[in-house]
């Protein structure tokens, strides 16, 4: 999201959250433009439902609007914006009292976004959003909010910790065990080839 | 065969210096797990990247408009209720000792009915007395008071009027408005 961030505030971004800060809605509502995408992709990687994340999704925004006189302009919206929305949605999920893997225990997810692309392209990207939406299924709800910030929203480790108040090496800590938890993942849903020594992917992995 | 540092250098995030890298090259040449563990972190870091940001339906911004309309009344409505609530309880409050005071002297329906008439009586009767009172006071206000003094009282109450709905717009109105 740092291509897009940088955008935005290019738009006067600055400006809009000046006068949202005010009290102006108008103001606010181009944030909710703005940063719509983002705090539902949040939402929907967290919960795994369109409903649920549409829902969870507006409460966020609203959270954000009644909190906006508390909001510290030195730090960054996006990351104050993900912060309120990760907290939400890990609460929603605690509350579901459900084991961590509850995701694949959810109706396919629905076509929302994106209807533009063809056939072929529309079945390549359902795949891989189903893929997805399996490994992320894996981790425990902290867990998940950290891969969602640092896979698509590029957050940086700090501001990881900053939107999930937790230490740099917390972050760090689950940020390592939740890519162990999926690769196992990966590992037990696709039968391995044979071994070819290592040789194939050292490259990449080095 | 240990593993370590390899699957921390694995999973882990940082950049490798160029002796940890070859150190690397070298074990996962070695280490069947460690290799499949690269391989899939791959697989599964692709995965991820291929996954695009999802966005919400169309008019996502007219809803949560709307959302926040509702719950701006709702929340109005709330404090309506508050509001009534209190100031119901408070009449209760002030009733209570007039009540008891009234009920001391009933001993049957019949004393009932005739104490309520002699109290609705003296009301009236105080009523009448506090109106010609403030008839008379109003009527010999130009001899006590002058223009200028009449003028400064007006105004004090004006301005006392202002600041008592400024606080309840700023402490409890206003609290509706932005939704808080």
């Amino acid at each position: 999201m740092t291509g897009s961030r940088a955008a935005v505030i290019d738009r006067g971004e600055a400006r809009w959250l000046e006068r949202a800060r005010q009290g102006e809605q108008a103001a606010f509502a181009e944030l909710v433009e703005a940063y719509q995408r983002p705090v539902y992709n949040l939402c929907y990687r967290m919960l795994g439902d369109p409903a649920e994340a549409e829902d969870a999704a507006q409460e966020s925004f609203l959270k954000a609007y009644r909190g906006m006189r508390r909001y510290d302009p030195q730090r960054s919206f996006s990351t104050w914006l993900l912060s309120i929305a990760s907290h939400h949605c890990i609460d929603q999920l605690r509350r579901r009292r459900l084991p961590v893997d509850s995701l694949e225990e959810l109706e396919p997810w629905e076509e929302v976004a994106d209807l533009g692309p063809g056939p072929e392209k529309s079945a390549t990207l359902r795949e891989a959003r189903e893929a997805a939406r399996a490994l992320l299924g894996r981790l425990g709800p902290q867990d998940r909010a950290v891969v969602v910030l640092r896979y698509w929203d590029e957050l940086s480790t700090e501001e990881i910790a900053d939107a999930l108040s937790l230490t740099v090496k917390a972050v760090k800590s689950r940020l390592h065990r939740a890519r162990k938890q999926m690769a196992e993942a990966w590992l037990r849903d696709n039968p391995e080839p044979a071994w070819n020594g290592g040789r194939a992917d050292v490259a990449s992995a080095v | 065969m240990s593993h370590q540092p390899f699957e921390d250098w694995i999973l882990g995030e940082e950049g490798l210096q160029e002796g940890e890298r070859q150190a690397l090259a070298g074990h996962l040449a070695e280490c069947a797990e460690c290799a499949r563990l690269s391989q899939s972190l791959s697989a599964v870091e692709r995965t991820l990247t291929q996954s695009e940001a999802l966005a919400p339906a169309p008019g996502f911004g007219a809803r949560f408009a709307l959302r926040l309309e509702g719950q701006r009344a709702r929340a109005g409505r709330q404090q309506a209720w508050l509001a009534f609530g209190l100031a119901g309880a408070g009449a209760c409050v002030a009733a209570v000792p007039p009540a008891l005071r009234l009920m001391g002297d009933w001993t049957s329906p019949a004393s009932m009915f005739v104490q309520l008439l002699i109290r609705a009586y003296d009301a009236w009767i105080a009523l009448q007395v506090a109106g010609d009172f403030v008839r008379m006071a109003w009527n010999s206000l130009p001899d006590v008071v002058s223009p200028a003094g009449a003028l400064a009282f007006a105004a004090a109450c004006l301005g006392l009027g202002v600041i008592w709905i400024t606080t309840l717009y700023r402490f409890a109105f206003r609290r509706v408005t932005e939704g808080a």
